[in-house]
């Protein structure tokens, strides 16, 4: 096709807008793809920093408000180590048994390990105590924590008129639970106040608790008596 | 022979045709710099926007960072403290909670009669209760038999039945007496 000689002539007189048209065009179609990229790249980005932010604002706000100070974390520690310590220890057992009964006054008399409903981190024991029905009563109330151990009991039989020989079947627990890294905060108090409700039941001294010690493993009673 | 010049007479609807479109395209050009300015600054400002809140959030980031850095060691104490705890209530759930289920029975006898006494109670970890209670009355008797009948008692239990009624004849030494012995469970009261 032949190109018309004026046609030609104004192309050429105009050659530079063509040029500049299809320059702009090309920079305006770069322009867009790039900072689009851009934007869209850190718009996840955004996302991604705002969620992370948002995490980390929760939590910093759980340690402000929700979660107790170190120093009540590591009385809880103490505590729930005393109640399950990691390694089963029958001197704790007996010192448990001896407290409950001066705290309640049903006086544990003798005890037998069930071997048998035994298991690694369950120590059954068939207890006989002496009391009057109010001082089993008041063992029963308060058997579950009072003694410094967590104790159970999937049975119970109670005849109010029997005052002596009462038997009845104890399960102690222990399991070694292993110190790993952080997981989900807790979300409410409801742990931390349980711990604090359990704590009014147990006589226990969290005097010597060292905030430093990440031992984790429960105090050993050197007197038992 | 070469054209040395261009016939306007003969071409000239058509020239001016084709200028009339190069003056579009000037007009063009203009607009699209106006354009590619406007969308280049436009650009430019989300972009400034967006890099900005990046700044701020990772400057966020980094005050929390630094003040969560020091709560490392109470965040492992409250993940062992977490498991511990779900082993405690794990344990509980071994237990069969005998008192509140006790003295609920025994507070439901003396709202309906000074002459029922609880003679023996037992219970399990599932809640299942026997128990046996003893009249020395016979009309105290009927009178309890309205009562375990009554909304007052049985809300108590997801079951209950009378397993045995017996009679304890008079003796020197004792009154009659009349036992009743029920088998039932309790609802749960936590």
């Amino acid at each position: 096709m032949k190109i018309k000689p004026y046609l030609f002539r104004l192309i050429k007189q105009n050659a530079v807008y063509i040029i500049s048209i299809f320059f702009l065009l090309v920079m305006i179609v770069f322009a867009i793809i790039i900072d689009l990229d851009r934007i869209s790249s850190s718009e996840l980005k955004i996302k991604a920093l705002t969620k992370e932010v948002g995490l980390l604002q929760k939590k910093a706000n759980l340690f402000q408000t929700t979660i107790p100070p170190t120093e009540k974390l590591d009385e809880d520690i103490k505590l729930l180590n005393s109640l399950i310590p990691n390694i089963e220890d029958y001197f704790s057992v007996i010192y448990s048994l001896e407290t409950l009964s001066q705290k309640t006054g049903f006086f544990i008399v003798d005890y037998s390990v069930n071997v048998s409903k035994s298991s690694v981190d369950k120590l059954r024991l068939s207890v006989i105590g002496n009391g009057d029905s109010s001082s089993f009563i008041k063992f029963l109330d308060q058997y579950n924590f009072a003694g410094g151990r967590l104790i159970t009991s999937d049975k119970i039989e109670l005849n109010p008129e029997l005052i002596s020989a009462i038997k009845i079947d104890l399960t102690f627990y222990s399991k070694n639970v292993p110190v790993s890294g952080s997981s989900k905060l807790p979300t409410d108090d409801k742990i931390f106040k349980d711990l604090e409700a359990i704590k009014q039941k147990v006589s226990f001294d969290f005097s010597q608790t060292n905030p430093e010690d990440l031992d984790l493993s429960y105090p050993r009673k050197s007197n038992l008596f | 022979m070469k054209k040395s010049s261009i016939n306007l007479i003969i071409n000239r609807e058509d020239y001016q045709k084709y200028e009339l479109y190069f003056e579009y395209f000037k007009r063009a050009l203009i607009i699209l710099v106006f354009v590619f300015f406007s969308l280049f600054f436009i650009l430019f400002l989300i972009l400034k926007n967006k890099i900005d809140l990046e700044k701020k959030l990772n400057l966020q980031k980094g005050t929390l960072l630094g003040i969560l850095k020091d709560k490392k060691l109470d965040e492992v104490k409250i993940s062992y403290i977490e498991k511990k705890y779900q082993d405690l209530n794990t344990y509980l759930k071994e237990d069969a909670f005998s008192l509140p289920y006790y003295t609920l029975l025994n507070s439901a006898f003396h709202e309906s009669s000074e002459a029922a006494s609880l003679k023996t109670f037992s219970i399990t970890k599932s809640r299942d209760v026997n128990f046996t209670i003893a009249f020395t009355d016979f009309p105290q008797l009927m009178s309890f038999f309205k009562f375990i009948e009554s909304e007052t008692f049985i809300k108590n239990f997801e079951t209950i039945s009378l397993k045995s009624f017996s009679v304890i004849g008079a003796t020197e030494s004792q009154k009659e007496n009349y036992e009743l012995s029920f088998v039932g469970k309790f609802i749960p009261l936590k």
